[in-house]
Order: C-alpha cells, then sequence, then structure tokens
C-alpha cells in the first residue's frame, strides 16, 4: 500500500487555510501524524478518506489519484472519526453487519463470521445484543475501530481515538492498533498525544500550522532533541524562576523541592543534567524550539 | 448499487421501526382504523351500506385514514434522517464506504416508504377481516391493490421527495417540518379541490370511488395527478441526490440522477400543465357556451314535433343517425339547435339533399337555400358521430357547486353526468346527446327553458349482450337492435345501456321494474316474508299518494335502474327534475349504496332492537323496512345539518329520487312564455306543504329555508330574488313559498272545494302535452270567475307584503243543526298593503286544510266546525310578514257555546283586530322601548378561531341545551309578538345582564303588571329544570323586585308581577339573567290599567 500526497492545499470559504502545500509519502504499518491542535490534522484526514476536496493537489493511492477513483480508495478504507459517539436504534451486532455489507461483504456467513471475531477482538462480544447507544465510552470506541476494520481494509485512518479513553482502555487500544499495523495494512494515526505514537508507530509526521513540520521515524525526531532535555532538582524559588526562563515538560515533587524536565538548547546553572529524551520531549523541543526558529527566521 | 440501495434500506428501516414516534402513530392509526371498522363495517356497529354495498370502499376507507397520518408523520421522518447526517460523525463512517450518492438516498427514501407500506399492509390486513366478517358484501381483492398505489405510494414518495429536498436546502428540521405542514394543512383547509384537485396531493378531496359497474369516475384525472405527484417526488428526491454534502463516487450516477431529476420534474410539470389545461378548458367551455346562448337565445327555432333516432353504440363513443319533423316557429332561413359540443355532425339533409350548416361549439347553426316561413313543417335528416364533453354539461353551475365535498362520508363519491363506456351507457338530457332546438342555458333571460312534449322513436344498436333502457317498451329487432315504443310524448329522453337484468312485479296493471347489474340482484333475499303482500303493499303506498295529491300516477311502468355511483345530478331553479329522474323510471345508483333504507337485512336487524319493534313479527319489520324504502321516493328534500364554529347551519337540497316529478313535471307542463318559471311555481302549489322543515330544523337554525325566503320576499321581487344566482336554496324555497301562495290564492278566491277537482281533471286532460298559460287562464275564468292574467305582473314584478294580526282562537261545542260539533272561531286582520291568504289547519291533521283569502285591511272572523275534537290550530301564512311564519294554537280547554245553526263561514267585520285593549299596555321586545345590556362576550378560543365576525340573519336558533352569552334574538309562535314572535334569550347568569323594557306611562294610577313566560323545550327535555325569573319594578312608593317560579308545571304565557302605582313617566322594568334556568327569555310586558 502507498499513499502519496503531494502539494496539498486546503482553503475553507472563511479564508482559514488548513493545509498548506503538504508534501507525504506513507507506506504500510503505522503512521502516525502528530501536532498540536487547530495543526489541519482533520483536514488531511478528511481529504485522505474523501470526506473534503482538497483546495489543491493531490492524494495518489497505489498511485491512482484518490479524487478520480473515490470508489477504488473508499472500497479498501477503514475510517473511525474523531467523535464516534451518536448511535441509531441499532444493536451492537447490526450495527457492525450494516457496516460490513456496505464494506462489501455480501456472503452472509462471512459477515457473521467476521463480526462475531471483531467483537470478540475489541471485546465487545458479551454485549454484542446490547443497543450500541448504551455502550460506554470506551466500548463505543471500541465498536468504532471495530466498524473501521471490518471486512480488512487496506488503508485505516483514525483520527484521535483515544481522546477520552481511560489509562486501560488506551493501552488495550494502541495494542490492537499495533498488531494490525503489522500486517499489510496502511494505518494512519492521527493524533495529539505523543504516547500514542511513540509506543506504536514505525514513521510520523510532524503537523503544524497547515505544514508538515517534520516527517521521519519517531527515533529520528528523539534524535533532534538529544542534549537538550534537562533534568533540575531545584527548590521552591528556584521553581519558580525556571519555569519562567523554560519550557518545563515535567515536574514532580521530591522531599525537599523538585524534579523538574526542561527542554532548552542550554541550561545554566541549576545544577542542570542532560537525561535521554523521549517523544514527548523530542515533540516539545521541535514544536517551541526548531519550529519557533525556523519560522523567526523566516 | 442495488445491494448497497437494499442494505441501507434495510437497517434505516429497524432504526424507524425501532423508534418510539413511528411505533405510536403506527399503533394509533391501526387502532382508529380498527375502531372505524367496528362502528361502521362490523355487524356490532352502524354496518353502514355505502361500504358494502361496494366493498371496495372497505379498503378505500382503510387506506383514505392512514394516509391523513402518514402525510404528516412521513415528514417528520424523512426530515429527521437529513437532521442526523447533519450529526456528521457517526454517519461519516458510512459516508467513506464505497456507495454511490443515489444508493444512499434512495435507500432512506425506500425505507420509509417500505416501512410505510408494511402498515398499509396491516390496514388493509385489518379492512380485509372485517370485509371478510361483514355480511351481505364481497371482497374486491384489486382494491387491496390499486387503493394503496393510487393514495398512498404517491402521497408518500412526494412527501418523502419533498421533505428531503426541503432539509436539504433549508437544513434545519423545526423550520422543514413547520413549512411543510403548513403546506399540508393549506392544502387541506384552503386549497381543497381548487383547480380540479392539482393541490390535492393526499387524495383527500379528489374522488376514488371505484364503481363496480364502471370503475373510476374520473380516471385521467386520478391517472395525472397521482402520477404527477409520484413524478415530484421522484424528481425531488433525485435533486436531494445532488444536493448531498458528501462526495460523489460515481459520476455516471450523478449524471444519471441530474438526467433523473430533470426527467421527472419536466414530465410532473407536463402532467400538471395537461391537468390545468383540461381545467381550464372545463372551466372556459361553459363560459363560451353561455355567451353563445345568450347571443342566439332569439334565433329562430324550429318546433319538433317528432324526433326518430338510431343510435350505435361503440366503445369510446355513439354515432347516431337523426330524422326530425316540426315546424318553422318563425320564418327564416337559418335555424338553430344544440348539441353536445363533443359529438361531431357530419352531414345535415333536407329532402335527401345536403343542406348547409355550421357548428358553434354546443350550437348547431342550419341554414336553407330560401327562407322557411312560420309554421312550414321541415324534415331534417342529420348524422354525428363522437362522445360527450362532460364539460358541457350543469353549465349554469360554477366549478365550486360542481365540485363541492358533499360530505356525507369521509371520502367524496365523485360526479359523472354521462357515461359511455365499453360496457355501460348512460346519456340524459343534459347531454345533449340528441338534437334539441334552440340554445341552452342562458343569463340574459329564462325564456330558454321550454319545456316541450315530444314524439321520440328511440332505435339503438348495442354492443354484444348489452341490454338498452329508455323510456318505453322495449323490444328486440335484431341481434342487439332494439326499438323504444310508447304511445306518448316525453319531455326528455334518456338511455342507459349495460348489461341489466330485469326483475319485476305487476300490479293493478302497473309494472314495476328493477334493472340491475349482473349479481347485484341483493334485494330478492330480502323480504322474504311478505314476499306475496309485496305487491299490494307498494300498490297501496301508491294509491294513498296519488289520494294525498290529487294527481294520477301517468306511466304504467316504474323502474328503476342501477347506474354507477357517481352520476350526479344538481337542483336547478327552472325545474325540480332531477337527471335521475325520467318519464316512468329512476336512476338509482349501485345498490343503493347512499341509504342504509336500501340495506334491507341490515336495515331489518338494526330495527328490530328499538321500542317497540321488540314485539314486532317478522313480517311486520319487513314491511316496516318496505316502507322505508319507498319512503326515499316520497321525501321532497334532504335535509342535512353543517356545524362550524358553535353555529349550525341546514342545507335543504331536493331529493333526486323524489317521484313527484313523474306525478306533474314528466307529464304535464304549465307553459308560459312571459313567465316561465310559472311551470315550477304550479307544480309547488300541487306539491304542497308536505316538504316542510322539521321542528329541530329551527330549533336549530333559527329559522327555516321557508322563512328565510318569506324574509327576502318582504325586500325584494319575485323576478329581482330569480337573478340571486348564488343562492340557489333560497330561489328553490321562494319558487315554493310563492308558489304554494299564488295558487292558494287562486283557490281561495275560487272560493269551492271543486277547485283541486278541477285542476286534476285538467292535467289529465293535457297530460304528455303544453298547456299554455293563457288556456289554463281561460279555464280558471270560465269555471271559477278568475282572471289570473291581472295580477300575474305585480305577482312578479312588485314585492306584496300582506301581514297578519290573528286573536287566540276559541275551540267550543255548538249545535250545528241537529248535531254537536265542534267549533273554531278567530279574528284575523291583513294588515298589510297587498291581498293574501292563511292556510288553517285543525289538528290532528284534516283531510284538507282551510284557505282563508283576506284583502289588504280586510278584518274577518272564521267560523270553522269539526265532529272530532281538535287539540290545536295550526296557521300558515304563506308568504307574508310574519315570523314565524307558521302558528300552532293549542286548545286548553273546549268550552260550551249555547250558539245555535252554527255553521262554517268567514264574516267580514268592520273593526281591525287587535292584540292590546285600551287599558292595556303592551311593551314587546321588538319594540324600540326594550334594551339590554351589550356585551361582547365571546370565549378567547372563539375569537381566535372566527376572527371575522358573520353578520348572519338577526333571528338565531333557540337552543336551549347551550344558550348564547349574549342577548340574542329568537322566534317562535309561543313568543307575543304583533307579526313578528320573537324574544332575544341569554344563558341564566349572575344577574350581571339584563333585559329593560320603558314603558311610557301616560295616565297615572295603579297597574297590574304581567310578563308573556315563554317555557319552550327546557322544560320538556330536563325533568328538573326550575328556576325563577327576577325583576326590578320602581314604582311610586319604592322598588320592587318580584320573582317568576317556573317549574315543569308552572303555566306560560300572561304571568301576574303584581300591582304597583305609576306617576305619568317612562318606568323602567327589567329582568336580570340571576337564575337557576339554563336559559332567560326576555319577551314582553303588560300593563292593565286598574280601576
Amino acid at each position: 500500500m502507498n499513499i502519496s500526497i503531494q502539494g496539498l492545499h486546503k482553503k475553507y470559504p472563511n479564508g482559514n487555510q488548513a493545509l498548506k502545500d503538504v508534501n507525504l509519502e506513507i507506506k504500510d504499518g503505522m503512521f502516525g501524524l502528530l501536532g498540536p491542535n487547530g495543526a489541519g490534522k482533520s483536514s488531511l484526514i478528511r481529504i485522505l478518506v474523501s470526506l473534503m476536496k482538497p483546495s489543491s493537489g493531490k492524494v495518489l493511492v497505489n498511485g491512482k489519484d484518490a479524487a478520480k477513483n473515490r470508489a477504488y480508495v473508499r472500497s479498501m478504507l477503514g475510517y473511525l472519526p474523531q467523535d464516534f459517539s451518536f448511535f441509531s436504534n441499532l444493536k451492537t451486532y447490526e450495527f457492525l453487519d450494516y457496516a460490513a455489507r456496505l464494506a462489501g461483504m455480501s456472503s452472509r456467513r462471512k459477515r457473521n463470521q467476521a463480526v462475531d471475531q471483531l467483537l470478540e477482538d475489541v471485546g465487545l462480544f458479551d454485549v454484542r445484543s446490547r443497543k450500541a447507544s448504551k455502550l460506554s465510552g470506551g466500548m463505543k470506541r471500541r465498536l468504532g475501530i471495530a466498524q473501521a476494520l471490518i471486512n480488512e481494509p487496506k488503508i485505516i485512518i483514525v483520527d484521535e481515538p483515544t481522546t477520552g479513553l481511560d489509562p486501560e482502555e488506551r493501552i488495550r487500544f494502541r495494542n490492537l492498533l499495533a498488531r494490525l499495523g503489522s500486517q499489510d495494512v496502511s494505518i494512519i494515526l492521527s493524533t495529539h498525544i505523543v504516547a500514542d505514537i511513540s509506543s506504536i508507530c514505525e514513521h510520523m509526521a510532524l503537523l503544524n500550522k497547515g505544514q508538515i513540520a517534520f516527517s521521519g521515524s519517531p527515533e529520528e525526531l528523539i534524535r533532534q532533541a538529544v542534549g537538550h532535555v534537562w533534568s533540575i532538582y531545584a527548590s521552591e524559588k528556584e521553581y519558580l524562576e525556571i519555569n519562567q526562563k523554560y519550557e518545563v515538560v515535567a515536574t514532580v515533587m521530591i522531599k525537599d523541592g523538585w524534579k523538574i524536565t526542561v527542554v532548552a538548547d542550554e541550561v545554566v546553572g541549576y545544577n542542570a543534567e542532560p537525561v535521554q529524551p523521549n517523544l514527548e520531549h523530542a515533540y516539545v523541543y521541535f514544536v517551541e524550539h526548531t519550529l519557533k526558529k525556523v519560522n523567526g527566521g523566516r | 448499487m442495488s445491494s448497497t440501495f437494499l442494505t441501507i434500506a434495510k437497517y434505516e428501516r429497524k432504526i424507524l421501526l425501532r423508534s418510539w414516534f413511528f411505533r405510536i402513530f403506527s399503533g394509533l392509526t391501526l387502532f382508529f382504523i380498527f375502531g372505524f371498522n367496528i362502528g361502521e363495517i362490523s355487524e356490532v356497529g352502524n354496518r353502514t351500506w355505502i361500504y358494502r354495498a361496494v366493498a371496495s370502499n372497505m379498503p378505500y376507507i382503510a387506506i383514505y385514514i392512514l394516509n391523513i397520518g402518514q402525510a404528516i408523520i412521513a415528514v417528520f421522518l424523512s426530515s429527521e434522517f437529513i437532521k442526523r447526517d447533519r450529526k456528521q460523525d457517526t454517519t461519516e463512517v458510512f459516508y467513506v464506504r464505497s456507495m454511490s450518492n443515489a444508493s444512499y438516498i434512495l435507500g432512506k427514501a425506500w425505507s420509509i416508504l417500505s416501512l410505510f407500506l408494511l402498515v398499509n399492509i396491516a390496514a388493509l390486513l385489518l379492512s380485509l377481516i372485517f370485509n371478510s366478517l361483514a355480511k351481505d358484501t364481497y371482497i374486491d381483492w384489486q382494491a387491496f391493490l390499486y387503493y394503496p398505489v393510487l393514495i398512498s405510494v404517491p402521497t408518500l414518495v412526494f412527501i418523502i421527495g419533498l421533505s428531503s429536498l426541503m432539509m436539504s436546502i433549508i437544513r434545519n428540521q423545526a423550520l422543514t417540518f413547520v413549512i411543510l405542514v403548513g403546506y399540508i394543512l393549506s392544502s387541506l383547509i384552503y386549497l381543497k379541490s381548487s383547480y380540479h384537485y392539482l393541490f390535492d396531493y393526499m387524495a383527500f378531496y379528489q374522488p376514488l370511488f371505484h364503481s363496480q359497474i364502471t370503475g373510476f369516475g374520473d380516471w385521467e384525472t386520478i391517472w395525472t395527478l397521482r402520477s404527477m405527484y409520484t413524478c415530484f417526488g421522484l424528481g425531488f428526491l433525485f435533486i436531494s441526490i445532488l444536493l448531498l454534502k458528501r462526495l460523489p463516487q460515481s459520476k455516471l450516477q450523478n449524471l444519471l440522477s441530474a438526467i433523473f431529476a430533470i426527467g421527472f420534474i419536466c414530465t410532473g410539470v407536463y402532467l400538471g400543465n395537461q391537468h390545468l389545461n383540461r381545467y381550464n378548458k372545463s372551466v372556459e367551455l361553459p363560459e363560451q357556451m353561455i355567451a353563445l346562448n345568450n347571443e342566439y337565445l332569439f334565433s329562430p327555432q324550429i318546433d319538433i314535433n317528432k324526433h326518430e333516432i338510431l343510435l350505435t353504440q361503440a366503445a369510446d363513443g355513439i354515432s347516431v343517425e337523426s330524422k326530425i319533423i316540426g315546424n318553422a316557429k318563425a320564418g327564416s332561413n337559418e335555424f338553430v339547435f344544440n348539441l353536445n359540443p363533443g359529438l361531431n355532425v357530419t352531414d345535415v339533409k333536407v329532402d335527401n339533399k345536403s343542406i348547409e350548416f355550421e357548428r358553434k361549439l354546443q350550437l348547431l347553426l342550419i341554414r336553407f337555400d330560401t327562407v322557411i316561413p312560420a309554421g312550414k313543417e321541415i324534415s331534417l335528416a342529420l348524422n354525428y358521430s363522437g362522445s360527450i364533453n362532460e364539460n358541457a354539461m350543469f353549465i349554469d353551475l360554477d366549478a365550486k357547486t360542481k365540485f363541492k365535498h358533499p360530505g356525507d362520508y369521509l371520502f367524496d363519491i365523485g360526479r359523472k353526468y354521462a357515461f359511455i363506456n365499453p360496457n355501460f351507457l348512460l346519456l340524459t338530457q343534459e347531454a345533449h346527446w340528441y338534437l334539441q332546438a334552440g340554445v341552452g342555458y342562458c343569463t340574459t333571460s329564462a325564456s330558454w327553458s321550454r319545456k316541450d312534449f315530444i314524439d321520440y322513436q328511440l332505435t339503438v344498436k348495442t354492443l354484444p349482450d348489452l341490454i338498452p333502457i329508455s323510456p318505453g317498451q322495449c323490444k328486440e329487432v335484431g341481434e342487439d337492435s332494439y326499438v323504444f315504443e310508447r304511445d306518448f310524448a316525453l319531455p326528455q329522453l334518456s338511455l342507459s345501456i349495460g348489461n341489466y337484468q330485469k326483475k319485476s312485479l305487476e300490479v293493478d296493471s302497473l309494472v314495476f321494474s328493477v334493472y340491475h347489474m349482473e349479481g347485484h340482484d341483493y334485494f330478492m333475499d330480502a323480504l322474504p316474508d311478505i314476499r306475496d303482500t309485496l305487491p299490494s303493499i307498494i300498490a297501496e303506498r301508491l294509491r294513498d299518494y296519488e289520494r294525498n295529491t290529487g294527481l294520477k300516477y301517468p306511466f304504467k311502468e316504474f323502474s328503476i335502474v342501477e347506474v354507477p355511483g357517481q352520476f350526479k345530478s344538481y337542483d336547478r331553479t327552472w325545474t325540480s327534475i332531477h337527471q335521475t329522474n325520467q318519464p316512468g323510471l329512476v336512476y338509482f345508483p349501485e345498490k343503493g349504496l347512499f341509504s342504509r333504507n336500501n340495506d334491507f337485512n341490515g336495515y331489518a336487524k338494526r330495527i328490530k332492537g328499538w321500542g317497540r319493534n321488540r314485539e314486532k313479527t317478522k313480517e311486520e319489520i319487513q314491511i316496516v323496512v318496505l316502507n322505508r324504502f319507498i319512503d326515499q321516493f316520497f321525501d321532497f328534500k334532504d335535509i342535512d345539518t353543517r356545524f362550524n364554529n358553535n353555529e349550525s347551519t341546514i342545507e335543504e337540497s331536493i331529493n333526486p329520487y323524489y317521484q313527484f316529478v313523474q306525478f306533474y313535471e314528466m307529464s304535464n307542463n304549465l307553459d308560459s312564455e312571459q313567465w316561465p318559471v310559472l311551470n315550477r311555481v304550479f307544480e309547488s302549489y300541487l306539491r304542497g306543504t308536505e316538504g316542510n322543515e322539521p321542528e329541530w330544523v329551527r330549533r336549530n337554525s333559527g329559522s327555516t329555508q321557508n322563512e328565510l325566503a318569506n324574509m327576502v320576499l318582504q325586500e325584494k321581487t319575485f323576478a329581482e330574488i330569480l337573478t340571486l344566482k348564488e343562492n340557489q336554496e333560497l330561489i328553490d324555497n321562494v319558487i315554493e313559498l310563492k308558489g304554494e301562495t299564488l295558487f292558494s290564492l287562486i283557490q281561495a278566491k275560487a272560493n269551492t272545494d271543486q277547485f283541486r277537482v278541477f285542476i286534476g281533471e285538467l292535467l289529465e286532460e293535457t297530460r304528455f302535452q303544453n298547456l299554455p298559460f293563457e288556456e289554463f287562464n281561460e279555464r280558471l275564468q270560465k269555471e271559477f270567475g278568475v282572471d289570473l292574467s291581472d295580477q300575474m305582473e305585480k305577482w312578479f314584478n312588485e314585492i306584496q307584503l300582506s301581514r297578519y294580526r290573528i286573536s287566540t282562537p276559541i275551540a267550543e261545542k255548538v249545535l250545528a243543526g241537529n248535531k254537536e260539533m265542534i267549533r273554531v272561531r278567530f279574528s284575523v286582520t291583513n294588515d298589510g298593503d297587498s291581498e293574501g291568504v292563511i292556510k288553517v289547519t285543525l289538528t290532528p291533521e284534516e283531510n284538507t286544510d282551510k284557505l282563508l283569502y283576506l284583502e289588504p285591511g280586510q278584518t274577518k272572523e272564521a267560523f270553522y266546525l269539526t265532529i272530532k275534537e281538535p287539540s290545536g290550530i295550526h296557521f300558515n301564512t304563506l308568504s307574508s310578514g310574519n315570523l314565524p311564519n307558521q302558528i300552532e294554537y293549542n286548545f286548553e280547554q273546549i268550552g260550551k257555546s249555547s250558539a245555535k245553526n252554527a255553521k262554517e263561514e268567514e264574516l267580514v267585520i268592520e273593526n281591525p283586530m287587535v292584540l292590546v285593549n285600551k287599558r292595556e299596555i303592551i311593551v314587546d321586545n321588538e319594540n324600540s322601548a326594550f334594551d339590554f345590556t351589550h356585551f361582547e362576550e365571546v370565549s378567547r378560543l372563539r375569537k381566535w378561531l372566527k376572527t371575522v365576525d358573520e353578520e348572519g340573519f338577526k333571528y338565531k336558533g333557540t337552543r336551549v341545551w347551550r344558550p348564547p352569552l349574549n342577548w340574542t334574538a329568537t322566534t317562535n309562535d309561543e313568543f307575543f309578538g304583533e307579526f313578528i314572535r320573537s324574544a332575544f334569550y341569554i344563558k341564566g347568569g349572575d344577574g350581571s345582564k339584563e333585559a329593560k323594557w320603558n314603558i311610557p306611562i301616560e295616565e297615572p294610577g295603579r297597574y297590574d303588571v304581567y310578563y308573556h313566560v315563554y317555557k319552550g323545550d327546557a322544560f320538556r327535555w330536563w325533568r328538573d329544570e326550575r328556576g325563577s325569573y327576577q325583576f326590578t319594578i320602581p314604582h311610586q312608593n319604592g322598588t320592587d323586585r318580584p320573582k317568576i317560579e317556573l317549574n315543569r308545571d308552572s303555566p306560560d304565557g300572561w304571568t301576574a308581577l303584581g300591582d304597583y302605582s305609576f306617576a305619568a313617566d317612562t318606568v323602567t322594568i327589567s329582568l336580570s339573567n340571576e337564575t337557576k334556568l339554563r336559559a332567560i327569555f326576555a319577551d314582553a310586558i303588560k300593563l292593565v290599567k286598574m280601576d
């Protein structure tokens, strides 16, 4: 599976430029799309799932222009939108069955099997006869992913999938995606929660103000932040000063003061010690320092 | 596409099915249909005959009821769909699936449609169950298919399409719902059947009755409009596909959607346009025809004496060879005839030589080479063929009258005036299917409508195996060829052809026949126990009627001929003949579906449980049933009550099956060129007052049509009233009243019992021919010395007002010769400025009315003798200034008089009758000295509902079960009044409203004060009704508050309030509305001077 996004622009009628010259190559496996709120992730995703037309540029799926081959793209698509909570009067299995029929599974036997399997996979088999509207938030989300996965789509696009989930649900969800990502499938995971990506994505892109700010592996992003993440043990007074001067990414209260993690090119004083960055640190470093420098430079 | 479409439909249907809104709606509707079936169709309910007689009406009514609900609910459900789509979360997971927008929208639409169709099936199943259980009926399986297809499918497709489209554009469910419900209500309440049902998307008003004989009435309109709505619905759906906020998947399908949208909308517009064109033509044609009639009214005519017609029936028309023999009425080379404009004249010949003719719509102008002198006999032969244009029939009636929803049943049966079908044909005079001399209906003069008796010779060639029926003896003269023979001339000719079967019986050389369609002989099993006596019962009824009217049935046959239910005829002012009536026969709707009197078994079953009927034998019950059946041919008028904003109005029309027409209109004609209406006027005199409206009519509406006619005659001349085209009902009643008055006057002037005998003999003598007015007048003069021509002009063109003051009648035992008899005496003064006549009847009703003639200003004392003790006396002042014009007195006691040699006489008295003695002062509510507290108290709801206060007739009904909140005028013969017996009445209340009599006292002194008490219906209906009238009387020594206590047994009339001293001033006596009685009546106060 090969998705090629070329020179994508999106400008809304109200003048808001949501995407500016977005270029991306997405292969098989998990692909993380990271960016702050309002960065243009949802616009990009709505274009990818053919819910919206770009102002210019194109998306090629296996070399075919998605705008001209909507049937082709839609036939291999599984999509879980960001706010997936409104359900009609259908039971859990009926909802999936409906999705399966629309996804092209015409054989009732196969469909039943697939529906049961998916319900089992997402842990909803026991509530298969419960009305979808009566499921808990987490269950609804799992049902959402189940409908996105029905009939083995080649492209799965999930928009902010873990928002509002409790930690246990979130881990279960990540694992489910990771398992799928290991198959011959492209999964695009759009999120502003870094941990979603750090745990499962092999490739990622960072979208900021409608533009691709970074594209590569999470490790590459982390590498850029090595030497820029510091750990400081600070007193109450120092803590306030540090908070003013640096980008604090973590604060832990200890016996005689605070253990603070900051992202900065350089920290003067405070016995700051460099620490190994994680993706979250790297994301903050990238957004707060690299992008600002670039933008400032412009 | 199909599998996706079905998938969407399947699951959306599931979602809908689970919505409580839908469940409650379907449950309630089905429950209502169930209830309706129980009430109207089942054995335990009404067994309403219209549903059983024509069984297709059972599924029709089920779908009709369901459709009203589903039309509104579908709006909500389809806009709900789009609304859900706007919640873009869950819907998006479906939007990204591989499917076309068309599959999506059409799938959703189909889900609603299919679900409602399931409800339709449930409703039809219910109907089928009741249909199967109902007795004396059958199952019309096809109706279970065509009613949902014709009613539900177009309604649903249209409303689903329209809602989807509106929602796609407006994108606000509440607004869409409000707009669409507004549209639905306006189509139901305002647009109704306008433009010939163009806006009736629900087929709520459009007649979809399916006759068992000919099927749907106006199939072209049904097909056009139902297809139009289906096309619009589909067109809107395809536009909604294009407007769907989802990126299209298939360009081809989008293109197809656009093509379909344009295609369906264009087809819808085309069909609508076709319909409008037809409608416009139907409206324009009568106008054009009337204009032509007006133009050619005085063109020379031929007086037709003999008319031979050879009609050949075809599946879609007729072809006729016609031969006319007549005389030129005036010298001319051009003569005017009229013939239905749907018939094309191909050839006109005189002596086998074609002559020139011109067709102008309905008119046929025949031109001779030379001038034909007046009186010369002419023989014409012509050929024509074609069909009947129904728009050319009843051209005097406007579309509103023609398409008025009859309101007898929920749905409209529809109306057809002529039939030309492969298996049925019905043509009456109104169809102008045969050539008639002169022009038709005119607006400039009434002289067009002169009846004539013509010797018609009719030969008919029918389609195979069909039987023709027309007045006269039918003889088969060849294969499918028949001749009608008769020895009398006809005023009009009609023909019906169908798959008729005949059942007949002969009584006293009169043949009674029923011509019915195959399988419609349900009546053969009815009345099994009186089969032997049946002929004698029928004969007895006829002879009774002949005795009562003094006229003889003129034909040898009387046939009831079954015709489709849609066959419709209207009242006309110039004749009482309905097109349903023809010489010696009546066209009766299939199985008599409109009246339960024709459901013999059902009616017998129903009345068995009523009161005394429980003790009746089977035979007696069946005689009652038979008599009820016969009654419908002798009831003059159909009276309907309609309720509107708490007011009830009475609508009267001539019963189309009323057979008095056979006794006069079909066989006689009093012909007057100057006053054509005279024939109808004479007829109403002959018919007499048998058509009097029942008491409940005036109790409800405040006055009878007869009284309204009387009031109008006080303000307008007869000639003027005849031009008030918009008020046909009133004109009818004026004609009745005027007719009765004129001939009663002549009869009274003739002053002999022989008048009616003379009239009867004269009519026998001039049967089947015209009786010119001049000849009639001559005979009258010769026989009775009465000259009508003197007064005709005045009678027609002047307001003639007589009004009478009648004394209280006295009944007493007297000796007449040596025989004890009862004498009734009373005095009457004619206070008006024209002569008049009063009909006096002693009750219980005696055989003959007494007619009391009074010249203007004349006073008479009348003495009538009777052997039987009368309970009362009835005065009918006919056309007069009295209101009510019918007054009834009951004799409380019969005294004894010492008078001997008493005889019946009318004495002219010098002094006029006075109601008020010298010593008395009476102030009535009609007097200007009467006043009351004015309030505008109307319930808020009523005010909202009825924003414009319609000024109606001053006097309202006396409705004591729901008295008015304001003082309201009402009339009744039990009230006091010199000429107008009226009072004001109001609901019993708290004393805040008063009525006042300002009585001028010229002579001071002591007076007895009386009040005229009216008790009326309240005390008859409610045993416990009791309460008081409270008066305030200011007098010289202070103010008194006397009361009159009323209960069931207390007397009415003048009741004493006490005696008081008054100064020479105006005394104001007031009556309060404070009472426990339901209503208080403010009538009259009387003061009697004491010595």
